[in-house]
């Protein structure tokens, strides 16, 4: 048997990247899915596909969870096709980069738009079936919120707020039997890169830091989001689990030197190539 | 003096905190451009005060929440001292209830004003700051750190600040302006009748805390001032949690019931 057996799993921005991932996950471990996206409905339909060749149930829901009803139309659309809600992650987002002299304030909106707000307006509209069901919610955050990564400032800062609002939220609704918790991602091999415009540069980054482990993909992800979605992790409540092949761990003062300077670096007066 | 003829930008810097801040700014030797939203009386007050230790006071009614505000205020301040190379982001606004009673007016205007605006404010500043560099301190809340009651769009939007504040320093060191936060724990100010139980956050921060009594605002200008001194410049990106102790250690004989005894702390007068 497996532990989600019988229970109910609503994933945003669950067309592809991560979303998409944990929604296969979660049905390999035997819930049923509901797929939201904004737009792609065809990718949606696709990671559908491989849910129910799984033997699950699968849905998918379109809508825009920025707009101002989208979160409560959301949970009326997933209502009409499921009875119970067990698990929810929301984990729609569009990392958008941009220095903070450039930024304006609309790219600064979307970025709270999508990563926060959209969050908890829908963490508020699925409350009462996660209150039914004893539910737990597992939201996605970065590692850009606790530290400063070139041109993330938005979404960094965004992230930031939602880790706060997961302390708040998970103590608030403790009581009510639903478990809140996050992880907290280092850059995921989405297909995010190939629309950064340092995506090269940070590929290149990457591929030095997280020698051992290899850059992450979305299925990386997915199985730490179903075990804080699990009865295995009960007495973890609001927090931020950090999963980024240990990419902000430590300093290594010799790498970074041989990187910047070549192999041959002396101190003596050099300046970067 | 410490800031001998340079120029202090403090937002909300009429009162509380922001007040405390713009005195000892001022007592330090720094000229003084204080924005107010409203409290204009208080404004005045402080510009008297300050002008009487020698300082030029420039006084801007700025509405922060709006990014027309922002622009509005440094207009003025082009018109007025033309200089900036301390910034304090202390303006901060915020909603009170609880996470299922958010609706998005309120979550916005709380995010507006505690992160939008300072982001806005500092890009405003940053033509003065780069000039010979400088630095830029924002006040928060032990709130982004921890949940209070009832405080989710305070403490949420505040921890995106602190971030914010982190990004600020890592892409304008090259500039020469650090920037940091101080978070405070609580502090007497008029926000603290906010919470549902305003004794109860200050007999809990007089007992439980180690300092033994209510934070004070001068206690977080303090910190703030020294972030915005040459004594902290080996800080940067940082925020500097300032609470009294009240997070530091779980003491169970708090949570005896015959040690707990409200009545007998209020008839002292609280803090």
């Amino acid at each position: 048997m497996a532990r989600f057996d019988g229970q109910v799993a609503l994933i945003t921005g669950a067309s592809r990247g991560i979303g998409a991932a944990v929604a296969v996950r979660m049905a390999e471990e035997g819930a049923d899915v509901a797929i939201a996206c904004l737009e792609q409905a065809d990718l949606a339909e696709a990671v559908a596909e491989r849910v129910r060749a799984l033997g699950r149930k699968a849905v998918v829901l379109q809508g825009d969870l920025t707009s101002a009803r989208g979160p409560r139309q959301l949970l009326k659309d997933f209502a009409e096709h499921f009875d119970r809600l067990d698990v929810l992650v929301p984990a729609a987002g569009n990392a958008e980069i941009c220095a903070l002299e450039d930024m304006d304030v609309d790219t600064w909106q979307r970025s709270f738009s999508i990563h926060l707000e959209a969050v908890l307006h829908t963490c508020q509209a699925a409350h009462p079936l996660l209150k039914a069901s004893g539910g737990r919610i597992v939201m996605l955050s970065g590692v850009g919120a606790r530290a400063a990564f070139t041109g993330y400032a938005a979404v960094g800062a965004a992230k930031a707020g939602l880790e706060s609002l997961l302390q708040y939220m998970a103590s608030e609704w403790i009581k009510d039997g639903i478990r809140v918790n996050a992880v907290s991602c280092g850059t995921v091999d989405t297909g995010i890169l190939e629309r950064w415009p340092i995506g090269a540069r940070v590929r290149s980054f990457l591929e030095r830091k997280t020698v051992g482990v290899g850059i992450a993909k979305p299925e990386d992800i997915a199985p730490i989001v179903t075990f804080l979605a699990s009865p295995e992790s009960r007495y973890i409540v609001g927090q931020s689990v950090v999963a980024d092949g240990g990419v902000t761990l430590g300093i290594d003062f010799e790498q970074w030197v041989r990187q910047a300077y070549g192999q041959d670096a002396t101190f003596a007066g050099q300046e970067p190539s | 003096m410490e800031f001998a003829g340079k120029v202090a930008l403090v937002t909300g810097g009429s009162r509380g905190i922001g007040l405390e801040i713009s005195r000892r700014l001022a007592q330090g030797g720094a000229d003084l451009i204080i924005g107010y939203k409203k409290d204009l009386e208080n404004a005045e007050k402080a510009k008297a005060e300050f002008e009487a230790l020698g300082r030029r006071v420039q006084l801007v009614q700025a509405d922060l929440r709006k990014p027309a505000g922002v622009d509005a205020l440094f207009e003025e301040v082009a018109a007025g001292l033309d200089q900036i190379d301390i910034l304090v982001l202390n303006a901060a606004f915020g909603t009170m209830g609880e996470v299922l009673r958010m609706g998005r007016a309120s979550w916005r205007a709380s995010y507006d004003t505690n992160v939008l605006s300072p982001m806005l404010t500092a890009k405003g500043a940053l033509p003065w700051l780069k000039r010979k560099g400088g630095v830029i301190t924002a006040t928060s809340t032990l709130g982004a750190h921890t949940a209070y009651p009832t405080y989710v769009a305070i403490g949420s939007s505040k921890a995106a600040m602190e971030t914010l504040v982190k990004y600020m320093a890592f892409e304008w060191a090259k500039y020469g302006i650090r920037a940091n936060s101080v978070a405070a724990g609580p502090v007497e100010t008029r926000a603290i009748d906010w919470f549902r139980d305003g004794d109860a956050v200050r007999i809990f921060t007089a007992k439980k805390g180690l300092a033994g009594r209510m934070g004070l605002p001068s206690d977080i200008a303090d910190v703030a001032v020294w972030l915005c001194s040459q004594q902290s410049h080996w800080i940067w990106g940082q925020s500097i949690v300032a609470e009294g102790g009240i997070l530091c250690g779980v003491d169970y004989d708090d949570w005896m019931e015959e040690n707990v005894d409200r009545n007998e702390f209020t008839a002292e007068g609280g803090a």
